[in-house]
């Protein structure tokens, strides 16, 4: 499971290096993003640009990790892809994130502060 | 040398009233791994076996649900258990079966399956139970059958313009 991250002023930019966040790798995701915020800023970005497929387990380790960081940090989403953004939608986890369309919107809210 | 869990396959023809119904069956074991491979063979054989361009992500999300369920539930603690899925269709669906050698589904009925509640608290946010609204949003048609020690599943997803999901809600 491989996490890059790239801080960006007051926020972290975690990009998920992997095609798929699903029952395989779940478990994996939940450690390896436990280990990387473990010194993050209160706003972290999951980039999820390279993500092509995600199932319910890859969908429940997204809110672990939300949870994770709650309650004095917060997760929002960059770059969903289409198959991606369908499942946050029709389970309406799409109400629950803020999800940015690119990383441009996700940095450029934070710049603007 | 570790090995991947691989997915095997066979291809077949069968003649059904003078007509050709291409089918596939893919073979695994049971592990999470083994399904992603599974999927992943699956969408590269996709066009080539005569199945509907455009279902394909719909039908992918079905059977990666389907199949983690299986791994998870019937087959736990079974690392010897069969799991096979047979894909057929033409342009207008794809018909699957997926059967396996495990326990069966708990009163012999498929889970209803209805949307988890994400009106929540962060921390009271639910992890699981989307699988199978999910399988029943975006499926047309479901059936369960227990015989002779083997589940059946099968699924049915077909083409319908404008719309993205199916219509095997409850």
């Amino acid at each position: 499971m491989n996490l890059v991250t790239e801080p960006h002023g007051d926020t972290l930019v975690i990009r998920v290096d992997e095609s798929r966040i699903d029952a395989a790798v779940a478990v994996q995701f939940k450690d390896a993003f436990r280990e990387t915020i473990e010194e993050a800023p209160e706003r972290v970005v999951l980039d999820l640009q390279s993500v092509e497929f995600l199932d319910s387990s890859g969908l429940g380790s997204i809110v672990a990790a939300m949870k994770l960081l709650a309650p004095d940090h917060r997760l929002e989403l960059s770059s969903l892809t289409e198959t991606v953004a369908k499942v946050f939608r029709l389970t309406r986890m799409d109400t629950v994130f803020t999800i940015h369309t690119g990383l441009d919107d996700a940095l450029g809210v934070s710049a603007a502060r | 040398m570790a090995s991947q869990p691989r997915a095997s396959r066979l291809n077949s023809a069968i003649a059904l009233f003078g007509g050709m119904k291409q089918t596939t069956t893919y073979r695994l074991r049971p592990s999470m791994e083994a399904v992603r491979n599974t999927l992943i063979t699956l969408r590269g054989d996709w066009a080539r076996s005569g199945l509907p361009e455009g279902l394909f992500d719909r039908t992918e999300q079905v059977l990666a649900e389907a199949l983690n369920n299986v791994v998870e539930h019937a087959q736990i603690d079974r690392p010897q258990g069969v799991i096979e899925m047979v894909i057929s269709g033409g342009q207008t669906g794809v018909d699957v079966v997926i059967r396996d050698d495990g326990k069966p589904m708990p009163d012999l009925v498929l889970p209803s399956g209805e949307q988890p509640a994400v009106e929540l608290l962060t921390e009271e946010m639910p992890e699981g139970g989307f699988g199978w609204f999910l399988i029943r949003t975006l499926a047309d048609r479901l059936d369960y059958q227990r015989a002779e020690g083997w589940n059946h599943l099968s699924i049915g997803i077909f083409k319908d313009e404008g719309s993205d999901t199916g219509q095997a809600t409850i």
